[in-house]
């Protein structure tokens, strides 16, 4: 009972972030403007977006480019987990910062410096191709479907790893010891065995990032756009902030985003019938056992060398072409000859910028705040999740899951409602409304990465403790936090990290008190200072490498204690 | 011209045409003074929603200071301007949380003025012209200029265009952007028929031109040579030519602006302050104050580069109170171009 009782407060809690916003959701799509002060209730919307021209021609972009981008990451996302976390891969700490340092690059940015890389007119690989083998026109096209998938893809591939890798950590080597025994080969323990019992944590991964490529838009916004490959997403932005009407279509983009929210909910059940299924995938169990790299034999400095590869394309080339334009005076193809011309007056200016200490100060309260809220939210949730058998429990799952669903422009107008209405909790305008916006859209990431590692925690231990007299609280102090902390603090980076460099949200919710990095940096873009954002980015990227670095250190120096 | 007559001495009557003329200056200022004290009264800062960088209206607004020094101004950058508009509709609900003071495009004040949440004001009092307040729920104060942006290094001798019928030439194929809006299209219907408009169009759409989100963006590829040329804005190519970017820009004919609109908040916190901010804006100070500050200046008070950029163009755009048909053409167009020239269901 008492058990149950505890859930309620953290199912009220959710119910507040998430389900506000989707009753304002449901209200704005019927009333003529979208706004809920609009006089009058209409299906206009519903049948302006379901009926009109505009939204059935961009589905199969959208469905190519998120299938696309989500199975690419998917792919190379658990290949990178299983050889860092279960193989002989030479210098695994060093590859797994190198893994997870790209998640310190804003989408906006990295989609820029690959059109600087990538571009067939200016973009330098292009250029350095063509002068080395001959060629008479560009052999890559950024502006491409391809482009928007490989850049996305670049984009995820850290989460995904992020949420694999304590679920690949977690596995009981003893089951692959005992396959191997058996004669079994490296496919057949691959197929047969590593990923049936990692299905949970793979299906979160899977469903999380389908919903993420269905809703984002730095990268087809700025890569497919320009060629008019339009997704779903460009309609809202649209219909958002260009609309012809003169005011936001918020009606319209809340009718259309019902349609996510339905394939998050369908995507959120198949997730719960196939993964939350008792102890099936159990891998933590009272037994102790001490894991045993599998040999990658001839393989493993071909496996290397593909992680440096891939370290090279997601984060070196990005960062030193932003690099270097944030040191030329306007953007340019970067040729030896612009070299001459370097400056560090971008630099300069940030860092001499009158607004900048109180964008850093504000970036690291919201990202703090954030992280440590979404990690331990997470836990809670997915240990009532897995853990209890209180009715209402897959509710408390879906409703951590939901807000993903919901486009950020409409998360951030159900805010600025609900505080221009709650006016005693006096958050508008403030670093707080954002620390709620993140809070919100986070959550979904935090719960699918810790439910996949609680669903591999035995249920032995903590009934151990409850026959020793360890209460409620105590086994989830004592046992379950020290078991899934890997993946609570990778929650806890992975938040932190969004949190600093997110756009959207910042953008969507400025006021006079809450400006961060981001909008700092945006500030300079869209005024038209392309290398002055560049140096922005260089700088948060080099403090969130710092960032990712030190957990690193961190974790090996748990790993050899 | 009235001329002395009877036995009026010449230099009282020059005195007195010149009491005459300057009396409507007298009572402006009066206004301005008045309404001055009464803003320095006010708990303010006056809240100014306008989406330039904020580097750039800091040095508006110090220039106000120096002349009002006691009156606190503060700009929030908004994205844009419908993310102005939306703002000030959903700040509308809650008294005390409104900015005081919007900047945005007329379809844009349009719509806040039909859902009531301008304030209504004889800016004439104040000093503006007819033109610049020809409704008393708003102020032009400044406009963008479309223009041809070209790079200078790959566009060279013939190629060089002179007009909007050289946008056209089918050497652009595949190699000329604009931005994503059809805003200059659309705007063309005002100074072309319909029907010319459209084809002008759907021409320059089958180009297959770059779509941008921003015609900043676009000036930035055209400065770096992904792209030759394009249909630009005046203020957003000024960054990279101030930076020795090989751009330049061809002035067009007739020219197609998008103006700045102002109006202060019916239900604004700091009513005297943003009444005085907004008058001192369409003052020569003001206007040459923000034209250096955002390259975006009147083309209605004399002194201002855009003036003299202007000076004998035929300046076609839209007006607040044809919002309708300019929001139906944009629709249209939009579609226009998203097709790339195919004319949209």
């Amino acid at each position: 009972m008492m058990r149950r009782l505890a859930l309620l407060p953290l199912g009220l809690l959710l119910a507040y972030l998430a389900v506000v916003p989707l009753i304002l959701l449901g209200l704005a799509s019927l009333k003529p403007e979208g706004f809920l002060d609009d006089e009058g209730w209409t299906f206009d919307n519903w049948r302006a977006v379901y009926l009109g021209p505009q939204l059935w021609p961009m589905l199969g972009n959208t469905l190519v480019f998120a299938l696309g981008s989500t199975a690419a990451a998917l792919l190379l996302g658990t290949l990178l987990a299983w050889l860092v976390e279960r193989t002989d891969l030479p210098g695994r700490g060093l590859v797994r910062v190198m893994i997870i340092l790209p998640l310190a690059t804003p989408p906006l940015l990295l989609a820029i410096a690959w059109v600087l890389l990538l571009s067939p007119r200016t973009g330098f690989f292009n250029f350095a191709l063509m002068g080395a083998l001959g060629l008479d026109r560009a052999p890559f096209d950024i502006f491409s479907m391809g482009g928007m998938v490989f850049v996305e893809t670049m984009v995820l591939l850290p989460s995904v790893y992020l949420m694999l890798a304590p679920a690949f950590r977690n596995m009981d080597p003893n089951l692959e010891h005992a396959a191997f025994v058996s004669g079994a080969s490296v496919w057949t323990v691959v197929t047969r065995i590593v990923l049936p019992l990692l299905r949970p944590a793979i299906l979160a991964a899977a469903v999380f990032m389908l919903i993420v490529c269905l809703v984002v838009f730095d990268v087809p916004g700025t890569i497919g756009m320009p060629v008019r490959i339009f997704v779903v997403s460009s309609l809202v932005y649209i219909w958002a902030a260009e609309s012809p009407t003169g005011l936001p279509l918020y009606g319209r983009i809340a009718a259309l985003a019902v349609l996510f929210v339905v394939v998050l909910l369908a995507l959120a059940l198949v997730y719960q019938l196939l993964s939350l299924q008792g102890q099936r995938f159990a891998t933590i169990s009272g037994k102790g056992y001490r894991p045993r790299p599998m040999p990658l034999g001839r393989w493993r400095w071909a496996a290397f060398a593909g992680v440096w590869t891939y370290f090279f394309l997601a984060t070196i080339a990005p960062l030193a072409v932003l690099l270097v334009t944030s040191l030329l005076p306007f953007q340019t193809r970067i040729t030896w000859e612009v070299l001459d011309r370097l400056t560090l007056d971008h630099h300069l200016a940030f860092l001499g910028n009158p607004r900048l200490l109180t964008a850093v100060r504000n970036t690291a309260i919201i990202a703090l705040v954030s992280a440590s809220l979404v990690a331990l939210l997470s836990l809670l949730v997915s240990w009532a999740v897995v853990r209890s058998r209180a009715p209402g429990r897959r509710i408390i799952d879906l409703l951590a899951f939901l807000p993903l669903g919901i486009p950020g422009v409409m998360i951030g107008v159900g805010l600025i409602t609900v505080y221009l209405t709650f006016t005693w909790i006096p958050i508008y305008g403030t670093i707080w409304i954002l620390v709620v916006a993140y809070v919100t859209t986070f959550l979904a990431y935090g719960t699918r990465t810790t439910n996949g590692v609680l669903v591999q925690l035995h249920r032995d231990i903590e009934e151990a403790a409850s026959v020793a007299g360890a209460g409620y609280w105590t086994v989830l102090r004592r046992i379950v936090l020290p078991l899934a902390l890997p993946a609570v603090i990778a929650v806890w980076v992975w938040v932190f990290a969004h949190a600093a460099r997110e756009l959207s949200t910042a953008l969507m919710l400025h006021g006079r008190h809450n400006t961060v990095i981001s909008t700092l940096m945006w500030n300079f873009w869209s005024g038209g200072d392309g290398p002055r954002a560049a140096a922005v980015g260089v700088w948060l990227m080099l403090a969130l490498f710092l960032l990712v670095g030190l957990w690193q250190l961190l974790v090996r120096r748990q790993e050899r204690a | 011209m009235i001329r002395p007559t009877g036995p009026v001495p010449r230099r009282l009557f020059l005195a007195g045409a010149a009491a005459l003329a300057a009396a409507p200056a007298r009572a402006q200022n009066a206004a301005m003074e008045d309404l001055a004290r009464a803003a320095a009264r006010e708990s303010g800062p006056c809240v100014w929603y306008e989406s330039s960088p904020q580097e750039q209206t800091d040095r508006v607004i110090a220039a106000f200071n120096r002349r009002y020094p006691n009156v606190r101004v503060q700009h929030v950058r908004l994205v844009g301007g419908v993310d102005i508009a939306a703002r000030m509709v959903q700040e509308a609900r809650t008294p005390g949380q409104s900015a005081d003071i919007a900047s945005v495009s007329a379809d844009q004040i349009w719509n806040l003025n039909r859902r009531n949440l301008l304030a209504q004001v004889e800016w004439q009092r104040l000093g503006a012209s007819a033109q610049q307040a020809p409704v008393p729920f708003t102020v032009n104060i400044a406009a963008a200029a479309y223009v041809i942006v070209y790079n200078t290094a790959m566009v060279t001798g013939d190629a060089v265009p002179r007009g909007w019928d050289d946008l056209l030439n089918p050497r652009w194929q595949g190699r000329t952007g604009t931005w994503l809006i059809s805003h200059p299209f659309a705007q063309l219907t005002k100074a072309w028929d319909e029907a010319r408009a459209t084809a002008f169009t759907e021409r320059y759409a089958r180009l297959n031109p770059m779509l941008f989100r921003s015609t900043f963006t676009l000036a930035q590829q055209i400065a770096a040579g992904e792209l030759p040329i394009g249909l630009g804005l005046w203020h957003a190519s000024q960054p990279v030519i101030a930076r020795g970017a090989p751009v330049a820009l061809v002035p067009l004919e007739p020219t197609v602006t998008t103006s700045i609109w102002t109006a202060v908040a019916r239900n604004a916190p700091n009513p005297n302050s943003a009444r005085l901010f907004v008058a001192w804006l369409l003052t020569p100070e003001g206007a040459r104050a923000y034209e250096d500050a955002t390259q975006r200046g009147s083309a209605l008070v004399q002194g201002t580069r855009t003036a003299e950029m202007l000076a004998g163009k035929t300046v076609v755009e839209y007006g607040p109170e044809e919002t309708e048909v300019f929001s139906r053409n944009l629709a249209r167009f939009n579609e226009v171009l998203k097709a790339g020239g195919r004319e949209a269901g």
